[in-house]
């Protein structure tokens, strides 16, 4: 993306700041996130949501579609419920059987198409699916809380909203596979359409339709269990429902295996900041917004938990930061000339990375008229950013190495720390894992997944290289090809390489989960280990019989009057 | 079975890894069988004869000599064809207009055909590959056939020009990849996993604690 105006140019953050993994594991959701970006598109064009069939039996077994009718196209959430046997409730990629599985059909299946879907889908990764299916996911309860909602239902009552608050969905997803995953459709077959031109908007479309079918099997499983008695949910407690996510290491090297797109989505967030600090002045009704904004912010902090050590620290540092940003703004106001820009660099100073990523985020919101069209900038064409320049001379070759990697030229890679770990891939369930480089046999193995280390590995034989051009350095050395393919991307994209030891004795994984995982629009990131994270997905948000009537992007922080 | 062609280039790229491809080599693998793929050629078939008959041979001995001369030879007497087609490609930016270049002995030559594509873009000028199994030319359009797509071995020219006699291919967005071949790949992919351990289940993957609630 190109930085579209001279004043945001100064304002822009240098990639050195922003892609540290510390920073990047402080990132929150915003405009730019891309489940609000997919409710947007639902509520401007008027999508239609009907649920095309309801077929579950009082064991809570059996089939349900939900179809949403675009202005082109038509997308349908097939969903097979399950009477999963408790034992075999696991979040683990190695689970083989869930509560409830999914796909998105291109279009309206009929008998046929379910009959096949019903054969496989359940089956996840060891099923096959088709052109025709568009993503892949299953979702497990969260037993506490669905017991509790059914037998509140079932007897006549509302569930109680401490319990709700307290676990903030029904069922969480454990996978949620796209692009070409298990014989699904590429993603080359839908690109074209621009319901599906930002990134992940099939999988945040499949999770949405999937909180609607969740929210109405709970309520159907108390009706069958006491017709009699039985009540359904009231429509404030409705929207206090999320989708859980339970996320592994899976999602880690995404980021590292996808420059290019990494830059996209990075280069848009920074270009809306720039966009807003650049602003000579801040009118009443934006500085009313954003003051809004914090105060709710605040109560998002508040009801944000974790049992993590790491994310507890992190939460008190939010919570402390947004306090101070509150008593900051009381006393120094937003009247100065480019007040956007003054606040941030105070915040720079006064705020942990924590705070500081909050603020970005709300700095956008009192903005969707700057903000929201960076959108449509967010995807790639990644083949476009893919070929190595075999001209470029060695010297300047040399000089990106020094610009992108500086921060890993200067690690002792000897040292044990430095390599501590290894990323593979397991034999039995072909999911990414991390090892300990010194205890376990898993070296030669190693995925490309350091690219820190590759760098210092390719300088070393650069500078004993006597050709002239990158095209002789790579025959030469193939070992490097790869790593000079990124540097070059990062070259041309500045936002494409994080800038941290990605196998380091001190790496936490969870922070590019939560990098990830904060675009997608995710909240209350809780971490369950240093690489296990779960999550909630549309908490708050519209279902689809609200879309048309009242804001569908105004719910990713608690309602002021809702405290 | 119908294959994704994202399916086909993350096998095929996993494939060239462990059949002994540095990991960027890999990628260039995975990308070249996709596209073949997706005009319907058995870029995963060629690939898989491919890496068994030259499984684990060290590249330096199957990678062009000396890119500058207009034969390109390799030192084992055989040519890689993702090596000597990576290698076009990163000259074309340089090096256009083109030499002529003929390429000896090249294994699989169908292989090679995709980064003539890529060379004629990088280039910005039309190009043609032949080779006694076949001939495709690279300008505003894609056009070729070959009658011999599995070929072992063939001298390959590329030179710069047109050639509007020839048929332009149907474009596909998946591909139908028997068992045969698929399991053969695999098998090669299957050296980058590590083998499973307790350890490696309980730890490598992070899952902490419960994971219901």
């Amino acid at each position: 993306m190109q930085i579209d105006q001279p004043a945001a140019i100064a304002a822009m953050r240098q990639p050195d700041q922003v892609m540290r993994l510390e920073r990047l594991g402080s990132f929150h959701q915003s405009r730019l996130s891309f489940m609000r970006i997919l409710l947007r598109r639902l509520k401007s064009e008027g999508w239609q949501i009907e649920r095309a069939l309801f077929d579950i039996d009082a064991k809570g077994t059996g089939t349900a579609v939900y179809t949403a009718h675009g202005p082109q196209n038509s997308y349908s959430l097939v969903a097979f419920a399950n009477d999963l046997d408790p034992e075999k409730r696991s979040d683990r990629v190695i689970a083989t059987e869930w509560d409830a599985t999914f796909t998105l059909f291109d279009g309206i299946p009929d008998e046929a198409d379910l009959a096949r879907l019903r054969a496989n889908v359940p089956l996840q990764e060891a099923g096959r699916i088709s052109q025709s299916e568009l993503s892949l996911s299953r979702a497990n309860r969260s037993v506490r809380l669905w017991d509790h909602v059914v037998e509140a239902l079932a007897g006549g009552r509302q569930p109680d909203v401490a319990v709700i608050d307290s676990v903030g969905y029904l069922m969480r997803t454990t996978a949620v596979y796209g692009s070409g995953k298990f014989g699904a459709a590429d993603r080359a077959a839908t690109s074209g359409r621009p319901e599906f031109q930002a990134p992940y908007q099939i999988e945040m479309l499949s999770v949405y339709l999937t909180r609607a079918f969740v929210m109405d099997l709970v309520e159907d499983m108390a009706r069958q269990r006491a017709p009699e008695t039985a009540v359904t949910m009231e429509p404030a407690l409705r929207r206090r429902f999320g989708i859980g996510n339970s996320t592994g290491l899976g999602m880690a090297p995404y980021l590292l295996n996808h420059p290019a797109l990494l830059h996209s989505w990075i280069a848009a967030r920074e270009t809306a900041l720039s966009r807003v600090r650049a602003l000579p002045v801040a009118t009443p009704h934006h500085t009313a917004k954003f003051r809004q904004m914090v105060a709710r912010a605040v109560l998002h902090a508040d009801a944000w938990h974790s049992a993590h050590p790491a994310q507890i620290a992190k939460l008190a540092d939010l919570r402390a930061d947004l306090a101070r940003l509150a008593a900051h703004l009381d006393q120094a106001g937003l009247e100065a000339v480019r007040p956007w820009d003054a606040l941030w660099l105070w915040a720079e100073g006064a705020l942990t990375l924590e705070g500081q990523e909050q603020l970005v985020s709300l700095l956008l919101e009192p903005y969707p008229e700057m903000v929201d069209d960076l959108a449509g900038a967010m995807a790639c064409d990644e083949d476009r950013q893919w070929r190595i320049a075999g001209g470029m001379p060695c010297d300047r070759l040399a000089d990106i190495m020094r610009d992108i990697y500086g921060w890993a030229l200067s690690i002792d890679w000897t040292a044990p720390d430095a390599q501590a770990r290894v990323w593979y891939v397991s034999e039995a369930k072909l999911e990414p894992r991390l090892g300990e480089r010194r205890l376990e046999p898993v070296e030669p193995y190693e995925q490309p997944l350091s690219p820190g280390r590759d760098a210092a590995r390719l300088m070393a034989d650069l500078d004993v290289f006597t050709g002239a051009t990158v095209a002789a350095f790579v025959l030469a050395h193939p070992e490097h090809r790869h790593i000079v393919r990124r540097a070059q991307i990062a070259a041309r994209l500045p936002y494409a390489e994080i800038r941290g030891n990605t196998i380091g004795a001190g790496l936490l994984p969870i922070d590019m989960l939560r990098a990830k995982l904060s675009f997608f629009g995710a909240c209350h990131f809780d971490p369950r280990s240093d690489r296990w994270v779960r999550i909630t997905m549309f908490q708050n948000a519209p279902y689809p019989a609200d879309l048309a009537q009242g804001d569908a992007d105004d719910w990713t922080y608690p309602a002021l009057d809702a405290s | 079975m119908s294959w994704s062609l994202s399916e086909i280039e993350g096998l095929a790229r996993k494939a060239a890894r462990g059949s002994g491809f540095s990991w960027g080599m890999a990628e260039e693998a995975g990308k070249t069988v996709r596209w073949l793929a997706g005009i319907g050629l058995p870029g995963p078939e060629v690939l898989a004869d491919f890496l068994e008959a030259h499984d684990r041979t060290p590249h330096a001995r199957m990678r062009p000599c000396d890119t500058g001369l207009d034969t390109w030879t390799a030192a084992s007497g055989v040519i890689c064809p993702i090596s000597a087609g990576a290698a076009l490609c990163d000259l074309a930016q340089s090096d256009a207009p083109s030499r002529d270049i003929d390429i000896r002995n090249c294994a699989h030559p169908l292989l090679l055909v995709p980064f003539v594509r890529a060379a004629a873009e990088d280039g910005a000028q039309a190009e043609r590959v032949i080779w006694e199994g076949g001939e495709f030319a690279f300008a505003a359009d894609v056009r070729g056939q070959s009658d011999a797509p599995m070929a072992p071995l063939a001298d390959i020219r590329v030179q710069y020009g047109v050639n509007d006699a020839l048929p332009l291919p149907a474009c596909q967005l998946r591909y139908d990849l028997a068992e045969g071949p698929a399991a053969r790949l695999a098998a090669l992919a299957a050296r980058t996993y590590a083998p499973d351990t307790e350890e490696s289940r309980t730890t490598g993957a992070g899952a902490g604690g419960a994971d219901t609630d």
